[in-house]
């Protein structure tokens, strides 16, 4: 393990591996990452792997279009390969009329950025989706941009291109302090010794608040457990994610294999605690969800079913960049959609360190929008 | 059953689930004798035991069987969710027995899934349990008992054995076993395996190699050999997953076949209150299986607090029992096996 580093970076999942490939293209390569277990151990491996420019704030509306943009690129870039992507949407029904006035609403704040979203009718609905059970819909909100990537493909993608660029990975190296001086990072404690720097990147995901913690850094972001299962497969329909956010609270879609990867958002669920155990409780009711909106998932047999971290914060928008408490610590936190926004993470996190002119405003990014008291709240999401 | 009956002569209510149709396990393919001491029921066949057991099991009043019943997880709450009859259902117990046994491990090897390349399980249950038999000319990969003791069917049932070949230096199975298929003419040929099964849509031949030291094959000893069958015996891998679900620590020990959960005398895994018996807690003999279940029965239903005095005094013997066992020169590589899986552990055995 490297001594001295011009930058740690603390996880190697998507956030982590984005930020050492970004910052490996711009030429900084004294960077060490130190990961836990292994990329993709964490949230990354485990998550739902989809991704969306269907929001409606602004500023995760261009995360999403400069993530997407990269993905597109990201495989052949890397030297790694195929990150299995494809495109069939995201489709947001509508159930009344308050539904598609709300809907109508982001997706003009998408249109007004390029992205291409329309409303649909529901015979619309049902050609982008198939096996989706129409009756009770009225409409709904579908962009083509939106699809899945096999997020550990991604991560691996951008390990492999920052290693071959000379970024040093270090794994089952546990992050056990922080050294501040004078207001300032001086270095990295680890379980395998210690690494001098005056940069570190907190790209823990659900540990980031811990790691906050050992700088003196308040970050505002707990672990929630959130469960995932996938069916045997079904004959590939290639049809849009149904992202039901106004009445089920549940997403499904069909991966390539023919499976039906689906998950719920629990009210029940505990934030604040690290936990990876599966619930009968959450897969009897997510299959009750389901089935009603696609009744042709009735007896079709569920074959796995996990727990994943997400790393949740008040807003559910990102956390990126300096804090005002000590210099050198910059958050990378993608707050439940590290996977989906990983390229867009890496980029800006690659410019503040560099110190160059960021491709986006950071403004809604920056972790003091919460003493300011202004929260970047997106209701589409789940 | 093993386990139940233990557990149900303690006085505790068992539920015994099983994805086959019947109860019996491996047993009900076992067409020949026990070994051992008479209390292993040794001199009995397999096919004699099951019987004895399913009756003892239709007898008792405390035990419930659900046969067509494939268990689909063990959650952390001890809720065990499991499809029966096609319906998806679940229940709770204050104690869980896993004792799922093992499946029978794949060898790589050119052409490995023509038909005609079978199991030596597949083998048994298509002579003993449907009377079909499986082929006219047999190679035999694998010299462990299973291998020895199936050739040996195999040629009761008239079928004809062409060799047994077996990697290692040395014959794996009991001398008893393999002297007695030597005598029958079956050559049994060390250090060697087979390269290539031969055939375009069946098997009608394979390739032998000779290995070496290290089991890497000896160029240019390669010889055809006519058969119709390749019967794999080369080991078992512990049905593990279940045990997994209850988050009991594993470890890897490959004298007791694999990952192995770790165990305290009574056979309670880490994970408190969940119990292994059989091959799925390590690869051993069916009489050795049998005790265990009746240790880890016992145990489990004193732990439910339904104490008996003699409880305690029938789990001792038991483990005294398993004990004597394993006490003989072919129980070393089990007493090996437990020693490395116990490392830094108390061991009793």
């Amino acid at each position: 393990m490297k001594k001295t580093a011009d930058v740690v970076i603390i996880g190697g999942g998507a956030a982590g591996t984005s930020a050492a490939y970004y910052l490996a293209k711009r030429g900084i390569t004294n960077v060490a990452v130190v990961e836990q277990k292994y990329t993709p151990f964490g949230g990354t491996g485990r998550c739902a792997a989809h991704f969306r420019l269907q929001f409606s704030s602004e500023s995760n509306c261009r995360m999403g279009l400069l993530s997407v943009k990269e993905f597109d690129v990201l495989g052949e870039e890397s030297g790694y390969g195929d990150l299995e992507i494809s495109k069939h949407g995201y489709l947001l029904p509508a159930y009344n009329d308050d539904n598609i006035k709300f809907l109508e609403k982001s997706v003009a704040v998408q249109q007004s950025l390029g992205i291409p979203t329309y409303m649909l009718s529901p015979e619309e609905c049902k050609e982008v989706a198939p096996y989706l059970d129409v009756t009770e819909i009225v409409g709904g909100a579908h962009c083509k941009g939106d699809g899945v990537i096999n997020p550990m493909k991604m991560a691996l993608a951008f390990k492999k291109g920052a290693q071959d660029r000379g970024v040093e990975f270090n794994n089952y190296t546990t992050v056990t302090d922080i050294h501040v001086q004078g207001g300032k990072v001086v270095g990295v404690v680890t379980d395998k010794g210690e690494i001098a720097t005056n940069c570190v990147v907190n790209a823990a995901g659900m540990n980031a608040k811990w790691i906050g913690r050992m700088a003196g850094v308040t970050i505002p972001v707990e672990p929630e457990k959130h469960q995932i299962i996938v069916t045997e497969p079904l004959e590939y329909m290639g049809g849009a994610l149904v992202y039901s956010s106004l009445k089920y609270e549940t997403y499904i879609g069909q991966v390539k294999h023919g499976g039906f990867l689906m998950g719920w958002s629990d009210p029940n669920v505990v934030t604040g605690i690290v936990d990876f155990e599966p619930e009968w409780r959450v897969l009897e009711e997510l299959c009750r969800r389901v089935v009603k909106q696609l009744p042709a998932l009735k007896n079709v047999r569920v074959v796995r079913h996990w727990a994943g971290q997400y790393d949740v914060c008040p807003d559910h928008s990102v956390i990126l960049g300096p804090v005002p408490e000590v210099e050198g610590f910059l958050c990378a936190s993608g707050c439940t959609k590290a996977t989906m926004f990983a390229p867009a993470i890496g980029i800006l996190i690659s410019e503040i360190v560099e110190g160059v002119e960021t491709t986006l405003p950071m403004e809604p990014y920056l972790i003091d929008r919460f003493p300011k008291g202004e929260l970047v709240m997106d209701p589409a999401l789940l | 059953m093993s386990a139940a009956l233990a557990a149900a002569a303690v006085g505790v209510r068992v539920t015994l689930m099983d994805r086959w149709s019947e109860l019996g396990g491996q047993l009900i393919k076992q067409t020949h004798r026990f070994f051992g001491s008479e209390r292993e029921r040794a001199g009995t066949r397999g096919i004699d035991i099951v019987q004895e057991l399913r009756d003892e099991i239709a007898a008792n009043p405390l035990i419930e069987v659900k046969c067509n019943t494939d268990v689909l997880g063990i959650y952390s709450d001890r809720v065990i969710a499991f499809e029966e009859n096609g319906k998806f259902t679940r229940m709770t117990a204050d104690k869980i027995i896993i004792s799922t046994g093992a499946a029978e491990k794949m060898l790589l090897f050119e052409n490995n899934d023509l038909p005609g390349v079978y199991g030596a399980g597949a083998v048994q249950t298509l002579m003993n349990v449907y009377g079909i038999q499986p082929g006219n000319r047999v190679l035999m990969i694998g010299a462990g008992n299973i291998g020895l003791i199936v050739t040996y069917q195999l040629l009761q049932a008239g079928v004809e054995v062409a060799a047994i070949v077996e990697a290692a230096p040395r014959i794996g199975g009991y001398k008893v076993h393999a002297s007695k298929v030597r005598r029958l003419g079956v050559p049994i040929m060390t250090k060697t395996t087979v390269k290539t099964a031969l055939g375009d849509r069946f098997v009608t031949g394979a390739v032998l190699a000779d290995m070496d030291d290290s089991f890497q094959l000896v160029p240019g000893t390669e010889r055809e050999i006519e058969v119709d069958t390749i019967c794999l015996s080369v080991g078992l891998n512990p049905l593990s997953e279940l045990i997994t679900h209850t988050r009991a620590e594993m470890r890897y020990v490959p004298q007791l076949g694999g990952f192995i959960p770790v165990r305290d005398d009574n056979m309670e895994t880490t994970s408190p209150g969940v119990y292994v018996a059989g091959d799925v807690s390590c690869i051993e003999e069916a009489s050795a299986a049998m005790i265990e279940g009746s240790i880890a029965g016992v145990s489990a239903a004193i732990a439910t607090g339904m104490h008996r005095p003699e409880a305690l005094d029938m789990r001792d013997e038991f483990v005294d029992q398993l004990r004597i066992l394993r006490s003989g020169d072919t129980g070393k590589k089990i007493r090996d096996g437990l020693k490395m899986l116990n490392q830094g552990r108390a061991v009793n055995c």
